[in-house]
């Protein structure tokens, strides 16, 4: 290299040395990636995971999530208690206080759940309510918000009744939305209560700065009534939308956690003690379109299903990160699931022929359709050569953006085949299961068992959580007798995360504590 | 050249064809975005009825009210997809980041490439002309996303020199500016280099050398302003690219830029926030347009503005 060269590379070095000098003042921030930038951080109008990580730091409901164990923990309320018939919950809250020092009362649960279940405020969770008395008929607009079934008899108590017990109640208490609002700000500033100027919260976190597709800036709430044991000082949310320069940022030292990792970087993350993976509550599968003509045949559904090798997919496609699925609800240690073995290549001819079809003749229209992405790509093409080859099906790929994917599977117009998947709001088998009710406005199978409504209404009104569970896995066993879904694989988390991180476990939702979050000094 | 009242007179026939053809955009945008398939409010979980009705009550709007709206009290609306932010508020934040990285960008390929056209057409034949030659042919067949990795790759992963992303600071616009321009500068690169050897050639420059005038005076004063006609011709569509192009790089460096919401605002169905970026975009493309042709009457007094 002779001298000009060596002038031409040293150049640009030192511009960049010399604005890079005197960088970074004051404790290092927790600096985590979140895919996007949150829509809103009205807890009451979103339902993104990069939203509710964030609102999750600005605030606290009445219970917390478990840290170590799947149990709830004293939040805002320091301990409640319920009904015998498990149908009235008193929840009694410590002195808390919203981040402007104002105190928090169990008025403003009050309000906020009002809030939450009042048709205006246009909440897509609001359907999580129906569990809680009149929360229906509000919904519907037949009865007002104030008539919801809850209650503040004095500052420190708020009590909520329901309709049935549910076992699930303090894991909805636990979930962003049924968190508290600050009315008052909202009332004051209306949309605009959420920028950094005005938002009030009353989580472990306030919020500093927000800057659009920059970074969210949080800092320790001191008026947190657990301020004390909240290691973290400050936390940095960036919005990184390309999974390739996440995962940059945090190769060289940018971020501290990311919370995906890009397929094409899974070899070389799986070798890295970064690496940290975790199932998930959450099923990627197949829809069969119960309303046309062949796919009407439960015999035919089966038969795909049974033809579809899982394993082989997930270790040739997702690279052995996640695990084939064995039933529709991911199994939990609370609920281990049905537990089949969905791959039996004998099982799916058998039942192709008794649906009436074979190589020589096809059902009609079998096409997967899929929403534009690579990864759902390379699936239906590995089963669409599954299907050639086990049961001689030829099946056509078709792919939508998002939004049209969307109204078409919504609508049932699709002609036999989408690819789908879920994951629970809350961690209880019923937030799968219900979905293939024949009422539920999530139903796109345009699937309908009166047996298996019967067998899903009957859950909730049990109070003996034994009876119910096994209530709820001889429902899944049917749902996989009709074969609305063909489950293909369970989500996992994948994640790269700075060795000095701790306190980070998430729970099966992939949601984490972030009052106990934080980087080791 | 002088601003005599015919010359006005056209300015202003010109800008009332702007403002004719910008509402043509306008309509045809609301149009086909009605008509695309695909509801801007159905998720993944489906919004009770109840809810939906709520949320079109709040967020729909008409064509006439949204023209209204726009012309008479200057609201673009509520974004579908950022339901607490006005389209003029992110806008107003992300406008200027794209502004400034594409004029970084436009500053950058307009003075380098001057620069290796002239020396490249000056030193004929000689290795330096290879060198820019091969170069402009690297930058014009490197796609941004390749040449963008590969920046972050050397200088961010490899000599920790740079951030990987971002646009705080003189050190992360660094690499996204460079990434952007490089195709710009390639391509006047070869513009300037043709039309410099063009004129280089021309008995005027033979004569300005002949009656002794300093070479400085002499690629300055009459090569550059006689040689840089193309060059312009090009900076309106070269702007207009620089301008959309910052998408790929945008993304890379994840830049708070405009870009994103480009595609974005399509693919959710955000139909006040694209037809916010799409007036934008347009009104900043008839502008440059009209501003090219009138820098063009400066330059060239035998150019007339039609």
């Amino acid at each position: 290299m002779n001298h000009s060269h060596r002038v031409f590379l040293l150049l640009p070095s030192l511009i960049f040395w010399s604005c890079r000098a005197g960088a970074g003042d004051g404790p290092k921030p927790l600096v985590l990636i979140n895919a996007s930038e949150p829509a809103s951080l009205d807890l009451h109008q979103v339902t993104g995971q990069p939203e509710i990580r964030v609102i999750g730091a600005l605030f606290e409901g009445l219970v917390l999530r478990g840290l170590k164990s799947p149990q709830v923990r004293p939040g805002a309320a320091r301990s409640w208690e319920v009904s015998a018939d498990g149908r009235n919950y008193t929840f009694h809250l410590r002195p808390n206080h919203w981040s402007n020092g104002t105190p928090l009362t169990s008025r403003d649960f009050l309000a906020s759940w009002r809030r939450f279940s009042n048709p205006t405020t246009g909440s897509e969770y609001s359907t999580l309510l129906k569990i809680i008395h009149n929360a229906n008929a509000i919904r519907e607009k037949k009865l007002p918000p104030d008539s919801l079934g809850i209650a503040a008899p004095d500052d420190s108590t708020f009590t909520v009744n329901l309709d049935f017990p549910v076992a699930f109640f303090l894991d909805l208490c636990a979930f962003e939305p049924f968190f508290p609002v600050p009315v008052d700000t909202i009332a004051k500033y209306g949309d605009h209560w959420t920028t950094p100027d005005h938002l009030v919260g009353n989580g472990a976190f306030v919020m500093k700065g927000w800057k659009r597709n920059v970074a969210i800036d949080l800092e320790k709430n001191p008026y947190y009534w657990d301020s004390a044991n909240v290691k973290q000082a400050k936390v940095k949310v960036l919005p990184v939308e390309d999974q390739l320069t996440a995962w940059n940022m945090f190769l060289s030292g940018e971020a501290d956690w990311i919370f995906s990792v890009p397929t094409s970087k899974l070899d070389a993350a799986k070798k890295m003690p970064e690496f940290f993976n975790k199932p998930m509550f959450g099923t990627y599968y197949y829809l069969v379109n119960c309303k046309n003509p062949g796919y009407d045949n439960a015999n035919l559904r089966k038969a795909l299903s049974y033809a579809i090798d899982r394993k082989k997919i997930v270790d040739r496609v997702l690279k052995n990160i996640n695990t084939p699925a064995t039933g529709f609800v991911p199994p939990t240690p609370s609920y281990p699931g049905v537990s089949m073995e969905l791959y039996d290549p004998v099982k799916a001819k058998e039942f192709l022929v008794k649906a009436g079809y074979s190589a020589g003749k096809q059902p009609p229209g079998l096409q997967i359709l899929y929403n534009t992405a690579e990864s759902h790509r390379d699936i239906a093409q590995v089963v669409q050569q599954m299907w050639k080859e086990t049961l001689g099906l030829d099946a056509e790929l078709v792919n939508y953006e998002w939004k049209v994917y969307l109204e078409n599977t919504k609508n049932l117009n699709y002609r036999s085949v989408a690819r789908a998947s879920w994951i629970g709001d809350f961690s209880d088998p019923i937030s799968f299961l219900e979905l293939y009710t024949t009422e539920d406005g999530n139903n796109r199978a345009g699937y309908s068992d009166p047996e298996y409504d019967k067998l899903i209404k009957s859950t909730w009104t049990m109070s003996d959580a034994g009876l119910r569970l096994a209530t709820l896995r001889q429902a899944e066993a049917r749902l996989m007798e009709g074969m609305p879904v063909i489950p293909i694989y369970y989500y996992a988390l994948n994640e790269m995360r700075n060795p000095k991180l701790q306190d980070a476990d998430p729970n099966p939702l992939g949601m984490y504590s972030w009052k106990d979050v934080h980087l080791a000094q | 050249m002088t601003f005599n009242p015919a010359y006005l007179r056209r300015i202003a026939v010109r800008l009332a064809l702007n403002v004719f053809t910008l509402i043509v955009i306008i309509s045809l945008s609301f149009l086909i975005m009605k008509a695309a398939p695909g509801k801007p409010f159905q998720t993944e979980r489906n919004p009770s009825p109840q809810v939906l009705e709520e949320l079109h009550r709040k967020y729909d709007f008409t064509y006439s009210q949204y023209l209204k709206g726009i012309l008479f009290h200057g609201d673009f609306r509520y974004s579908y997809s950022h339901r607490s932010s006005t389209v003029v508020e992110i806008i107003a934040e992300a406008l200027p980041v794209s502004l400034e990285l594409g004029w970084y960008a436009l500053v950058i390929a307009v003075v380098a490439g001057l620069a290796f056209g002239l020396l490249s057409a000056l030193y004929r034949g000689r290795w330096f002309e290879g060198f820019v030659l091969a170069f402009a042919m690297i930058g014009i067949a490197v796609p941004n996303f390749v040449l963008g990795s590969l920046l972050q790759l050397c200088f961010s992963l490899q000599w920790r020199m740079a951030p990987v992303a971002g646009w705080n600071g003189i050190d992360s616009k660094i690499l996204p500016v460079l990434t952007l321009s490089l195709t710009f500068i390639a391509y006047i690169t070869r513009i300037a280099r043709g039309s410099f050897l063009e004129n280089l050639n021309k008995d005027y420059i033979r004569t300005a050398r002949a009656k002794g005038l300093p070479e400085f005076r002499v690629l300055w004063k009459h090569l550059l302003r006689n040689s840089i006609l193309p060059v312009i011709n090009y900076l309106a569509p070269a702007t207009a690219y620089i301008l959309t192009g910052t998408l790929v790089v945008e993304k890379i460096f994840n830049i708070p830029g405009m870009g994103r919401y480009f595609i974005e605002s399509v693919f959710q169905r955000d139909f006040p926030l694209a037809l916010g970026v799409i007036i934008i975009y347009s009104v900043f493309l008839l502008s440059l347009n009209l501003l090219a042709d009138i820098v063009l009457t400066f330059v060239d007094p035998r150019i007339q503005l039609q």
